[in-house]
């Protein structure tokens, strides 16, 4: 109880409660437009948090990761462009609810689920991140080795491009992170007599290259065909009915999603996939399903927000980043001089509670702002990106400079924004590369030293409690993803007739 | 895919890989030249070894199972990216060298100009009013120092 009371005093002070109220507005805002997504737009704000005390930094930084979720859903829903990968599938019946003039009413029943959906996963955080935390002060390098190695395997394997690019991009993630000194024996790496690359490369100019230039280019490129939009949504506030309908949806999603957000490598894209999966499945009326189905709105909307405040818990309670908007606030905390970890809660408790906290407040604020403001965010739709990709690309290229007033650091941004152009070109995701990148020196570091510590013996690995664990999810994923491709067949063997 | 995709394909494919390969004995070369160590006491360029081998072997997967067609994505708006990167690398150089003023004002047309604005009135008003206001946010509310 008071660590709760710790926390609401940190997030009740009137700085805070700006600073969550900009961030859910400013993550609302850039969610609408295509282009620059939450990990981008926390990367391109990190100098702007410098300033300020850390909790106020992260709690900024997190209103625009679960406002930037919500913003999404107003181009899925009028455009059937998702604003965020999370709100891709929000696209099927969010768009043709939009097209039977019940666009206002998805928005609205989105803004409620993001409502209940973060507000089920907080609590979730509330009781669960402390005792995860207590649990990992007794983890050593072996578990951290095996819980940074599933991090990254996990998110190659979820990335578009399917595992073998998300594994090809994560080992190159891996192997620019060993860059710089090496942090066992000092010795130099790939420095090539470059001074600037004697502390490693700054982890701000790599998420601001790929996130930032990598995604502005493709946005000034895709802007030359860029569809017009339509503005018509009709009314916003959902009648009892479709109210009743919602709430089935709403519950599951919140389960979903706080799970999901919850595992290395999961996230808000895949909860709202798996949520809409569900509610298909559960549904009596399947057919309805792309065609403007309430249910397939709810239950997404729901699911994304839910695993976007559950990811926290890996972050704060372990140390270990579950997705790329995690790893750019890992990078922020790390600038700030804080290290995210099971300490974190004993050595920031005004952090660790405050972030909490603050996030209630926010999805206060999201469902607030939404509901009476959705004629302004919807106006935005209609900004050309030709004018608003470069400024923002300006911000971007100047931000990356002001972090340590570096041209190096800027040369370095643009070339991973080359790279990042590059790699979608080619089908390559690169969310494995800028986790790898995170990861990388903590999974180096803890694997030397379980080696060390267990004279090169990799039973220290196979031994291990937590290995057993993964093992055994690993299994179960396997066997449950089998039993739904049976039950999938035998499906489209009975609507098939002979 | 059509013919031109193919023969696409075809030559970016290998080059990929090969590119893939040439990092990764790089990286095992100079794990090597850093100090493996051994197992049981890993030295420095264990680590950057052990990567490359994964690299030169995800090379040889690439080359030999992926078959997805995914490298032929390269059409004419490459040349709008190329316009990107060339203003980005003239800010750079303006801003290290010149003023960040002239930087700005270059970046922000030739920007607009690739994601095809064509009113020369509307990209002269947003590289003054774009220039005018980075300027204020960052050089005198947040205080940065220009590189001059």
């Amino acid at each position: 109880m008071d660590d709760f009371l710790l926390g609401l005093a940190t997030a009740l002070t009137w700085q805070n409660l700006l600073v969550v109220f900009v961030g859910v507005l400013v993550g609302n805002l850039i969610g609408v437009l295509p282009g620059l997504g939450s990990a981008g737009t926390i990367a391109l704000l990190l100098p702007i948090t410098f300033a300020m005390p850390p909790e106020s930094a992260i709690i900024m930084l997190a209103g625009i990761y679960y406002g930037s979720a919500y913003g999404g859903t107003i181009t899925s829903v009028l455009l059937k462009i998702p604003g965020e990968a999370t709100t891709i599938v929000t696209t099927f019946d969010g768009y043709q609810m939009a097209r039977k003039g019940q666009g206002g009413v998805a928005l609205g029943i989105s803004a409620i689920g993001s409502f209940v959906g973060g507000t089920i996963a907080i609590v979730g955080l509330l009781f669960l991140a402390a005792p995860i935390a207590e649990l990992a002060l007794g983890f050593g390098p072996a578990e951290y080795t095996l819980l940074a190695l599933t991090g990254i395997v996990l998110v190659a394997y979820l990335a578009n491009g399917g595992l073998l690019r998300g594994l090809v991009v994560a080992a190159l993630g891996l192997l620019l992170a060993t860059i710089g000194t090496d942090p066992i024996t000092g010795t130099a790496r790939f420095t090539f007599g470059i001074p600037e690359l004697g502390g490693g490369i700054e982890f701000a100019a790599v998420a601001m290259g790929l996130f930032g230039i990598g995604e502005l280019m493709h946005t000034i490129e895709e802007s030359r065909r860029n569809p017009a939009a339509s503005l018509e949504y009709g009314r916003v506030l959902p009648n009892r009915t479709e109210l009743r309908r919602s709430t089935a949806p709403f519950a599951r999603g919140s389960v979903i999603g706080f799970l999901l957000g919850v595992l290395p490598g999961g996230g808000a894209t895949i909860a709202s996939m798996a949520s809409y999966g569900v509610e298909k499945r559960v549904s009596r009326t399947p057919g309805e399903f792309g065609r403007g189905a309430i249910e397939g709105v709810a239950g997404p909307e729901t699911a994304n927000n839910a695993a976007a405040n559950s990811s926290f818990i890996p972050l704060l309670s372990l140390g270990i980043p579950a997705n790329t908007t995690m790893a750019v606030i890992f990078g922020a905390l790390m600038i700030q001089g804080i290290t995210p970890g099971p300490q974190l809660i004993q050595t920031n408790p005004e952090l660790f509670w405050g972030v909490i906290v603050s996030m209630f407040i926010g999805n206060i604020v999201l469902l607030a702002l939404n509901i009476p403001l959705i004629h302004v965010f919807t106006r935005l739709l209609s900004a050309p990106m030709r004018l608003l990709g470069p400024l923002t690309l300006l911000v971007t290229l100047v931000g990356v400079y002001s972090i340590n007033s570096s041209i190096f650091d800027v040369w370095v941004a643009l070339a991973f924004g080359v790279l990042g152009y590059v790699m979608k070109k080619f089908g390559f995701e690169v969310a494995p590369l800028a986790l790898a990148f995170v990861l990388g020196p903590l999974l180096e570091s803890n694997l030397r030293r379980a080696l060390l510590q267990s004279d090169g013996a990799f039973s220290i690995f196979v031994t291990n409690p937590v290995f057993l664990v993964l093992v055994g999810g690993a299994v179960a994923w396997a066997v449950l993803g089998w039993r739904g491709r049976r039950r999938a067949v035998a499906r489209e063997e009975v609507d098939v007739p002979s | 895919m059509s013919s031109a995709g193919d023969a696409r394909q075809r030559v970016l494919k290998p080059v990929g890989a090969a590119v893939l390969a040439l990092l990764g004995v790089g990286a095992i070369l100079s794990g090597v030249a850093f100090g493996a160590g051994s197992v049981d006491s890993p030295g420095p360029g264990m680590w950057p070894a052990v990567l490359g081998g994964a690299l030169v072997l995800s090379a040889v997967a690439f080359l030999v199972l992926n078959r997805d067609g995914k490298e032929g994505a390269f059409g004419r708006e490459v040349w709008n990216a190329l316009i990107v990167v060339g203003s980005i690398v003239a800010f750079v150089l303006l801003f290290e060298h010149v003023s960040f003023l002239l930087a700005s004002v270059v970046l922000l047309a030739g920007c607009q100009v690739a994601a095809g604005a064509t009113r020369w009135l509307t990209i002269a008003i947003t590289c003054v009013v774009g220039t005018g206001a980075a300027w204020l946010l960052f050089f005198v509310v947040l205080g940065v120092t220009t590189p001059l």
